[in-house]
């Protein structure tokens, strides 16, 4: 079948099959690949997107579902070629190690610092515990989004 | 020069003699602490294409044509094929080749665990594969597995050797102690659960093969690959860029990859073979089970007069039997040691290497029985062990080529000093309470390992190794010594890794080894180029080289004279210079290793059985620091894990089929972000004087080493209760207090009877 | 595989009756697990995301109306959570923040698992279940609404509209254990309710969540009961044994935070 959707700002079209994932379509079909397929329940939020502006893992939404819906995904956080500032601080904070779990962090990052702009370590862990990370013991994790949150 | 010498090799715990031809490591040492670039908090030169999503690892990769690969797994711990069809498959939709047992030597028509691969479908879209395997019709003879390892020991079903240890006289040594101390210590298994699951893209073009792999070896990749398709080595070639974390499960090609260079050679086209999660959970390695029986004994004065313990190492089908004995016979001066370790083979998936493998298990054992130990001694914990301080390695009397794991300890003092200000913090059912435990471990890599530098006429460098950075942040470590030694700045250093066509050989990315095997090898090649560029000035200068030196991108000279880098190399154009380095040897005689104590705070709910890590205190001693802030990175990755390890994760297999009933990241339960305690991480920083021109240890490991312990006997100290089984589920905790309620009413008993 | 995308409730209703077999998908946590592990190929999904009458909640004569599409993420949020304290209690520990933000009440009901967070606190407060199909609409007591491990009583033509909820003015709360501190599937989950009388429900510690009541001088036997009244199993998430002392230790934790 085909959906259009729009996509980081821009509409699209696809040809998807039924049953398939928005996660599959952006990475299959729309040459999106930021979004990480790592358990495809919705346990490690590697595939983060923004759904109509609500986080979501894009794994758990069927791509039929998103036909006339905005998705903004880990691409489509940089404006006007600028890094987002939750990138950057994600660089900087030392929050990267091995980077396959970040795009989904980044996005769940932007997603919490868009609604509070001042986190405290509570506020984070709740807002970022649906996102697994394997590799950095998410101590620099905190750092990185203490450090979006001063930079906004 | 070159010289051909031979050396002991190891990695992860395991010796192999060798012949390596290695260049003279004749380089000045750099000083202590931080300098110009090395020893900086230095952010990854690699990570905003990681945090944009533009960095491109196996997973991403699209080829033109490429396939997809589903693999039909044996749902039987041991059972023999008497009849598979695979043609169903065959004529499935979007099927473009099936092979099965008579195709590959990695199929099997006698699996020995669930999750062996039997078959395997080539398909337009995983989808289509997996469809289409499904349709492959098997006839099994189901037979009955051994999965017990005490039962494996008594049928003498092993995968090796059964290790026997003795230096002393053990039972002398326990027949003069004062005080004996016995427990049983069991470990389960766990899984690495890397975010990016094992996968490999093959791709044959003109007479070679291109895999794409998420490995930590690519070389290791290229020789067993070269190995089984026999191919000379140059023909295959493998390129690992970005990878989603290791741990040690991406040694090796595993099974995926022969399938997937098998199946592309069938239909010539590229073909990925990704494993799922789930076969992520059943097929891609562990940290195997062990079972620890162990003995402690000493003089009331604190001396360890013997240590001896039966280790069985629930190894599974295959692989290899880690040292889970080394801690006992390697941490503490004890003159009378005595190990047995039992290598299990079961009908259970293989272990792979994982972070530490054997010395995380076996320092769980060992230093949470130390605890009981000092408990039944009256002794402070931490002054036990620093009674028994072992000043060599006292399996073979080497010396240490450096040990300051008692600047460890007199570092940890003040928090461990704070026993009492936590006990206090207890209030109602939550008993708070601090336990520490020491780290030993290898971590200091060797030959061979080789780099190339090029500097061109823009004063700029380029890294060239045939390496690979698996998450740790190596491209960013090599850059910071090249930009050390060539004095100049760090962006003008670029590490060109990940493709075994493009550098020499380099290291495994494994056994806390990349620092320690690469790094002295890089620092080599720039200063191969830096002497080459000094050369060059000197003659452009009328000068003396020897008064001559590179720093902040500039030709300086002693007596004051200073010139940019590029009056020398702009005269060269598209010219380059070009240096080369290698890794040297290591010190003779000596024995290398890492060292480290944690002292952790924990919150036992003794009515739920929760228990809440507060807070971990890391102090490692690995040598020099190259990146303080990939450094504590390391040290709280390691700790996490560890956490995950001591408290929530487990592999879950039934006993009676041995089939896996965790398979998935909401049953195999890896910590979130809402389980970390307060991190404290500590680095010696002290360069070891006679380990190559960096002085430099790997930090990869032992940081996870300790963890388990600590937690467990800050857990005694905080209810009196005896950890003996991982993970500390809350069953396990209220078990422990059970039973530590039955002893000390037995002693209350007995006190009153008297 | 056909997608059906209705875009109102009497729409979605005639679909559902023409396509029996439909199954129904709203934020996709249960069914999109099931199809991206292959262990489902329904015939055909009916989306229900772009029926407007699912959503949201609204007071009726005192008692709290939940459409079937209220996600958990609004279940915490003021002044529904005020209302429904215990099951926004519940909700906060359902996943991460995307799961909350996609899974539903009426997913949960749907779903109708041992283990579903939202049953118990629904269960404290009375919540009646409606259901309607082409045919007409049905109100079904919670407790006779699930039948047992992830089954319920509904038609092949019929959906869930959503739930009405009481208790709105008592003391609540919800517990949960679990092997970490987030993404849990519950060990064992627990609502409490002090209203006219004592009444606690339980999840995963039985083949359905269970409602028991007591009169309010039965404060200190009422852990015991609860425990008793469950009929738990040992599976990969903890023991049969663990499961009873936990709801004994919790439910008397919970009686003290809502006798306070």
């Amino acid at each position: 079948m085909r959906i259009e959707l729009s996509v980081n700002g821009e509409p699209c079209e696809a040809d998807v099959w039924e049953g398939e994932s928005l996660l599959y379509a952006l990475r299959e079909r729309l040459g999106l690949p930021g979004s990480k397929n790592a358990c495809e329940q919705g346990e490690c939020g590697s595939c983060s997107v923004l759904l109509d502006g609500k986080l979501v893992c894009a794994c758990l939404v069927l791509a039929a579902q998103a036909e006339g819906h905005e998705i903004v995904t880990v691409e489509g956080l940089a404006e006007d070629g600028r890094l987002h500032k939750v990138q950057e601080a994600f660089v900087a904070a030392g929050a990267v190690q091995c980077g396959f779990c970040t795009p989904g962090l980044v996005v769940a990052t932007a997603d919490l610092l868009a609604r509070n702009v001042y986190p405290s370590d509570d506020d984070i862990r709740e807002a970022l515990s649906g996102n697994l990370c394997r590799c950095t013991g998410y101590a620099k994790i905190f750092d990185a989004v203490r450090m979006a949150a001063a930079s906004l | 020069m070159a010289r051909l010498i031979r050396t002991e090799k190891e990695v992860e715990g395991r010796y192999e003699e060798v012949w390596i031809v290695v260049d003279e490591d004749a380089l000045d040492r750099w000083p202590a602490g931080p300098l110009t670039t090395v020893g900086q908090r230095v952010p990854r030169v690699d990570g905003l294409a990681r945090a944009r999503g533009q960095a491109l690892f196996t997973a991403d990769l699209q080829l033109p044509g490429m396939l997809h690969t589903a693999v039909l797994r044996s749902p039987y711990a041991r059972a023999r094929v008497i009849s598979i069809d695979l043609e169903p498959a065959r004529s499935a939709f979007g099927v473009r080749a099936v092979i099965g047992p008579a195709d590959l030597d990695q199929l099997t028509d006698e699996p020995g665990y669930v999750g062996h691969a039997v078959a395997a479908v080539a398909a337009d879209t995983f989808g289509q594969a997996q469809a289409a395997a499904e349709r492959i019709v098997v006839e099994w003879d189901v037979l009955e597995p051994l999965l017990d390892a005490d039962e494996a020991v008594r049928q003498e079903s092993f995968v090796s050797d059964v290790a026997n240890y003795e230096r002393g006289d053990f039972e002398r040594g326990l027949g003069g102690a004062d005080v004996v101390v016995e427990a049983e210590y069991r470990t389960q298994v766990v899984v690495h659960n890397s975010l990016e699951t094992h996968q490999a893209v093959c791709h044959w073009e003109d007479d070679g093969i291109t895999i794409y792999i998420s490995t930590q070896y690519i070389w290791g990749i290229r020789a067993s690959m070269a190995d089984h398709l026999g191919l000379p080595p140059d023909k295959v070639r493998v390129i690992c860029h970005a990878m989603g974390g290791g741990f040690g499960a991406k040694n090796s090609p595993g099974d995926y990859t022969p399938i997937a260079a098998e199946l592309a050679k069938r239909t010539a086209r590229p073909v990925r073979c990704a494993l799922t999660r789930r076969e992520e959970n059943v097929a891609a390695g562990n940290r195997n089970a062990t079972i620890q029986r162990l003995t402690a004994a000493a003089t009331t004065d604190g001396t360890l007069v013997a240590l001896g313990g039966d280790f069985v190492n629930a190894v599974g089908y295959s692989g290899w039997s880690a040292t889970t004995e080394g801690p006992m016979k390697m941490l503490y001066a004890c003159d009378n040691v005595r190990t047995t370790q039992y290598p299990a083979k079961l009908n259970l998936p293989p272990m792979a290497a994982f972070r530490a493998p054997g010395f995380v298990e076996g320092t769980f054992g060992l230093e949470c029985l130390l605890d009981e130990l000092a408990v039944k001694l009256g002794i402070d914990p931490l002054e036990l062990r620093r009674m028994n301080y072992a000043d060599s390695d006292r399996t073979d009397d080497r010396p240490f080529s450096s040990k300051n794991l008692a600047e460890c300890y007199r570092r940890a003092e003040p928090h461990w000093a704070k026993r009492d200000e936590v006990r206090a913090r207890s209030r109602g059912p939550w008993k708070h309470g601090i336990g520490l435990a020491s780290q030993i471990w290898y971590g200091g890599g060797g030959p061979p390992s080789y780099a190339w530098i090029r500097v061109g006429s823009d004063g700029r460098a380029q890294v060239v190794t045939a390496m690979q950075d698996i998450g740790t942040g190596t491209r960013t470590a090599m850059a910071q010594i090249a930009a050390e030694e060539l004095g100049i700045p760090l962006d003008h250093v670029q590490v060109s890794l990940g493709d075994s066509a493009r550098g020499p050989f380099a290291s495994i990315s494994a056994g806390s080894s990349t620092v320690p095997s690469m790094g002295p090898a890089v620092r080599s090649a720039a200063a191969d180029a830096k002497r080459q560029i000094i050369e060059i000035a000197a003659q452009r200068f009328h000068l003396e080289e020897r008064v001559l030196d590179l720093r902040d991108g500039q030709i300086v000279s002693t007596d004051g004279g200073s010139w940019p880098l590029t009056e020398v190399t702009g005269l060269l154009e598209s010219g380059q210079i070009l240096g080369q380095g290698a890794r040297g040897p290591n010190p003779a005689g000596m024995q290398v290793l890492t060292f480290g104590v944690q002292v952790a705070e924990v919150a036992v709910d003794v009515e739920t059985g929760e228990v809440r890590v507060d807070k971990i205190v890391a102090i490692h001693d690995v040598g020099r620091v190259i990146n303080a802030l990939g450094a504590e990175s390391q040290v709280e990755g390691g700790i996490i894990q560890g956490i995950g390890h001591t408290l929530s994760e487990e592999r879950i297999d039934d006993p009676a089929t041995g089939s896996i009933l965790s398979r998935t990241l909401d049953a195999y339960r890896m910590p979130t972000i809402a389980d970390v305690p307060e991190i404290v991480s500590e680095l010696v920083d002290i360069p070891d004087e006679h380990l190559t021109n960096l002085g430099s240890k790997g930090l990869g490991e032992p940081p996870i080493i300790p963890v388990a312990a600590a937690i467990a006997n800050a857990i005694r100290d905080a209810t009196g209760a005896e950890i003996r089984s991982l993970p500390i589920t809350r069953e396990e905790m209220l078990r422990a207090l059970r039973e530590a309620e039955a002893r000390e009413k037995e002693r209350r008993g007995a006190a009153a009877a008297v | 595989m056909d997608v059906l995308t209705p875009r109102s409730l009497e729409q979605a209703l005639r679909l559902k009756a023409e396509r029996p077999d439909a199954v129904p998908i709203q934020g996709g946590t249960d069914v999109m697990v099931e199809l991206n592990f292959d262990r489902a190929r329904p015939a055909a999904l009916l989306n229900l995301n772009e029926v407007a009458e699912l959503r949201g909640w609204s007071r009726q004569n005192g008692r709290v109306w939940l459409g079937s599409g209220l996600t958990y993420a609004e279940a915490m949020e003021r002044p529904l959570a005020e209302a429904l304290p215990a099951l926004a209690e519940a909700a906060r520990t359902v996943g991460g923040p995307q799961i909350r933000n996609r899974g539903t009440i009426g997913g949960n009901l749907g779903t109708a698992s041992p283990a579903g967070d939202a049953l118990p606190p629904l269960l404290v407060c009375g919540a009646e279940v409606k259901i309607a199909s082409v045919r007409g609409e049905r109100i079904v007591p919670l407790p006779d609404f699930v039948v047992g491990p992830k089954r319920n009583v509904l038609a092949e033509d019929e959906l869930i509209l959503g739930v009405s909820v009481g208790g709105t003015e008592s003391r609540q709360t919800f517990m949960k254990v679990g092997p970490r501190n987030a993404m849990v599937i519950a060990v064992v989950s627990l609502a409490v309710r002090v209203d006219g009388d004592l009444r606690a429900a339980f999840g995963s510690a039985g083949p359905v969540p269970t409602l028991v009541r007591a009169g309010l001088g039965d404060v200190d036997s009422f852990p015991q009961r609860v425990a008793e009244a469950a009929s738990p199993i040992d599976d990969v998430r903890g023991t049969a044994s663990y499961r009873r002392h936990a709801l004994r230790i919790l439910t008397r934790r919970a009686l003290d935070r809502c006798l306070v």
